[in-house]
């Protein structure tokens, strides 16, 4: 589903191809962030993560999709602890990551800065999931939990 | 929120620059040009960035900052970031961001001591570390 | 005692709490449960039936966007915030499913689940939780400018991460140049645990305030030397009065004007 920009479905997505659109994720990121109830320095490092993994899409392949999820756990082994959290998906057909394993390594850099930022975007989120092989596109989910892990 | 313009103004001997709060990328680069050129005209102790307004900083960011106040040392110049906010100091430590050879301080009236007060060794520890 | 399995079909959506409508190809409403009249505050399903199901909700165009895409699809589910005609926004689980005989679609099925109360519990269970870890690791302004926060028990990750956080939030509030971290009342610590007090200070002076670290037991300087633990960077001395002494008489202009 494509989200107007009035619309108040907590999930949707949206296409990423120029550095306002950057913005305009941050900006619905946040937006999220603040109705499931994060608290400030929580939000602050979705939106960071945001930042890092959409700047990506643009830099390696131009354009890409960001997708966004409202998550709810009634975890089985702890029935009174109810969790939300947010669930983020970027996706590019660009050229994929080649070696996985070194764009994971902290301090990995394509030469111009923290590059990847993969370790990042892992450091500031609870859980990150990357699909990526040379010439197949890469896709990377983030998730993070509030109250309770 | 729109896009707003940074402002750069001569304080004393010293170049006060405020960053809006959700800066567009053109703005950022901009935003370098118009610092080496009030760099250029003025000839000051330094720079203040004052990000007191921005909430969130990546690593685009943080590497124009390292560029910027490179360039500033190079031409003789300090650049103290001025007023960050909590929740950016939390993720900036996180994501072991680099903002280079860079002061700090809690506000822009900190700063400018920093930059113009006396004994102003003490100061200079604050400097950056990544981790 | 023989159970109609056929009665008992169709009185179970009638029993369900979770609301439930069906509706023609159409969006008609041709059934409603209890459920969905109690939850949409109609008198009954008379009132309801016949009638578009956009119709209970202010965002109707959106409700039947859904419904429609979901068809499409083949089902959806999904979360929005709808309101009802006495404007109460809830925020509503929703699921909608072709009903199909013989491979065609004939009617179709929504049902919402109110979770409006789920994230209230989910906020309040959150903010006990923090005023829990707030309560057990108090910082104090002791004096204008300086900062102190007595840190007690074990330090955990959840623990240091929130209290890391405050501190660096008291300091922009306050104003406040020096946070004197006091660990006397820390048993022990261990690589991690120094490894979250060295990011405190790191992220401290990012502020422009720096921290004095107080209250190092021999037994703990012991775990931080066999460790390889570098503490260099960071001021520190035995004791919280240490702590205040070094902070007051030490040489520098800024703080001697204050």
């Amino acid at each position: 589903m494509n989200p107007g920009p009035d619309a108040t479905t907590l999930n949707g997505k949206m296409e990423i191809k120029s550095d306002t659109d950057v913005v305009d994720i941050r900006s619905k990121v946040r937006d999220l962030c603040n109705r499931i109830g994060f608290s400030l320095p929580e939000t602050t490092r979705v939106v960071t993560a945001t930042s890092e993994l959409a700047r990506n899409i643009i830099e390696f392949a131009g354009t890409g999709e960001v997708r966004w999820k409202i998550l709810e756990n009634d975890s089985a082994s702890a029935p009174q602890e109810e969790t939300v959290g947010i669930e983020l998906t970027f996706e590019d057909d660009g050229p994929g990551i080649e070696d996985l394993e070194w764009a994971m390594q902290d301090g990995t850099s394509t030469g111009n800065g923290l590059g990847k930022g993969l370790p990042g975007a892992k450091k500031l989120m609870d859980e990150m999931e990357v699909e990526s092989g040379p010439g197949s596109g890469t896709r990377i989910t983030l998730k993070k939990w509030s109250v309770g892990k | 929120m729109t896009e707003e313009e940074v402002s750069i103004v001569k304080v004393r001997n010293v170049l006060l620059v405020t960053i809006p709060s959700s800066p567009s990328d053109r703005t950022i680069d901009n935003l370098q040009d118009s610092i080496l050129t009030g760099m250029k005209n003025v000839n000051p102790e330094g720079v203040i960035l004052d990000i007191s307004l921005v909430n969130i900083v990546d690593s685009f960011f943080a590497r124009t900052i390292e560029e910027t106040s490179e360039m500033i040392s190079l031409m003789g110049g300090r650049t103290v970031i001025a007023g960050m906010q909590p929740a950016v100091a939390v993720t900036a430590m996180e994501l072991g961001l680099n903002f280079g050879n860079v002061e700090t301080a809690l506000n822009v009236e900190k700063a400018l001591d920093v930059l113009s007060g006396p004994g102003t060794e003490e100061s200079s520890d604050q400097g950056e570390e990544v981790r | 005692m023989d159970i109609d399995l056929k009665l008992l079909k169709s009185k179970a959506l009638d029993s369900l709490l979770s609301a439930v409508v069906i509706t023609n190809t159409r969006g008609e409403v041709i059934y409603a449960n209890p459920a969905f009249c109690d939850l949409w505050e109609v008198e009954d399903s008379d009132e309801v039936t016949g009638r578009l199901l956009g119709d209970f909700v202010k965002e109707k165009n959106k409700l039947e966007k859904v419904v429609d895409d979901a068809l499409n699809q083949g089902k959806w589910e999904g979360e929005l915030e709808l309101s009802r005609e006495d404007s109460d926004l809830l925020e509503v689980k929703v699921s909608a499913t072709p009903i199909e005989t013989e491979g065609e679609p004939v009617a179709r099925m929504v049902t919402f689940t109110d979770i409006t109360s789920l994230r209230e519990k989910t906020r309040t269970i959150r903010r006990q939780a923090e005023q829990l870890i707030e309560s057990s690791t108090p910082i104090i302004e002791v004096w204008d400018g300086v900062l102190a926060a007595p840190l007690i028990g074990q330090l955990d990750t959840e623990r240091t991460q929130r209290f890391m956080e405050r501190l660096l939030e008291e300091i922009v509030d306050s104003q406040s140049e020096t946070a004197l971290i006091d660990i006397t009342g820390v048993p022990d610590v261990d690589t991690r645990t120094a490894q979250h007090l060295i990011e405190t200070v790191e992220s401290v002076k990012l502020l422009g305030a720096k921290v004095v670290l107080t209250g190092i037991s021999p037994s703990i300087a012991q775990s931080i030397v066999h460790l390889g633990i570098d503490l260099s960077e960071i001021t520190t001395k035995t004791t919280l009065a240490e702590g205040l002494k070094h902070i007051f008489t030490e040489d520098t202009p800024w703080k001697i004007t204050q």
